[in-house]
């Protein structure tokens, strides 16, 4: 399980609520060659 | 009669003659007679002058090989270099300099052309577009160092996220800037800001942090960018490794054979905004910038 994080226009921005991130979710992990 | 004075008197006209001065004097004078008769045509005039030719003057490409009394009149062949009359044919082959293409001809090469040219998809929607590389791998980029991932769009197409992975071993936080360039075609590197997206803060490994945009691109190459402004303990980031040669034909070029790569640019010392590149570096490896498909 990894996160997504989205902000809005702008990107982080301490102005805006929550720094301007609009969405945070939880995405399964895909099956990848990836090596991390 | 009286002193020699003889007077004649009619109703409306008199006449009087004085002997003494010899003179007659009309008192009056009579009304006016009719008009006489037309009197008679004259003699012909003078013979006029001879006119102008009666030669046609004509102007190219139009000839004219006739006489004064009988015109002939032709349209000159036409050639690169002059104005004329063209034949039409339905060659594709033909290397003629006087004849020209039908619209069948026309056709022919279009239909031929359309069988040979050479188209990539589309970004499905939702699908996220990266550099091709034979490989991924956590790398750690060099701070305020922006890093320049080729991408190429194969039709206009809108964009609402551009993104970046942090790797396994991340840890703190780091401000990172995410964005487009423009390629200059004429150098193969990236030129001018086509988006400054902003910077996200990220905070944990293994974490997807993207940015909202809204951003149409033409048909061509394009530079996807990243720069971590402020560094984490760690900031190790999903990248190219070294030596993945970007399977793009003509991007790498060397000035000698040998173990050489090209894993895309950087420019180092940029801090802040991003702005038109100038002093281009070549790392080893690249975090990988991602951008969204609407």
């Amino acid at each position: 399980m990894s996160k997504l994080i989205t902000y809005g226009i702008g990107g982080y921005d301490e102005s805006k609520p929550n720094n301007n991130i609009v969405e945070e979710i939880d995405i399964p992990d895909e099956e990848t060659n990836e090596t991390i | 009669m009286s002193d020699n004075t003889l007077t004649v008197t009619e109703v409306v006209n008199s006449v009087t003659v004085t002997p003494v001065n010899n003179t007659v004097t009309v008192s009056e004078v009579g009304t006016q007679g009719p008009a006489g008769a037309t009197g008679a045509t004259g003699a012909t005039g003078a013979t006029g002058a001879t006119g102008s030719s009666g030669v046609v003057t004509v102007n190219a490409p139009i000839t004219n090989a006739g006489t004064s009394s009988a015109a002939n009149l032709s349209v000159s062949t036409g050639t690169t270099s002059a104005v004329g009359v063209l034949q039409l044919t339905d060659s594709t082959s033909s290397t003629s300099t006087t004849t020209a293409a039908a619209p069948n001809a026309v056709k022919t090469a279009y239909d031929y052309a359309r069988t040979r040219t050479f188209t990539l998809p589309v970004v499905p929607s939702g699908y996220y577009l990266r550099s091709p590389s034979s490989g991924s791998q956590g790398v750690t980029p060099t701070v305020n160092r922006t890093n320049f991932n080729l991408i190429y769009i194969s039709g206009t197409q809108s964009f609402d996220r551009v993104a970046i992975r942090t790797g396994g071993a991340f840890n703190g936080t780091a401000s990172i800037r995410l964005g487009i360039y423009n390629n200059d075609s004429a150098t193969g590197k990236p030129s001018t800001v086509v988006l400054d997206a902003g910077t996200v803060s990220a905070t944990a490994a293994n974490t997807t942090y993207q940015i909202t945009i809204s951003q149409s691109l033409d048909p061509g190459f394009y530079w996807l960018v990243s720069n971590v402004q402020s560094s984490a303990t760690n900031n190790q980031l999903l990248g190219s490794p070294a030596a993945a040669t970007e399977p793009f034909v003509n991007t790498p070029w060397v000035s000698s054979p040998g173990n050489a790569y090209f894993s895309g640019y950087g420019e180092n010392s940029i801090t802040g905004a991003f702005a038109t590149a100038s002093s281009l570096m070549t790392p080893t490896s690249i975090p990988i910038t991602f951008l969204r498909a609407v």
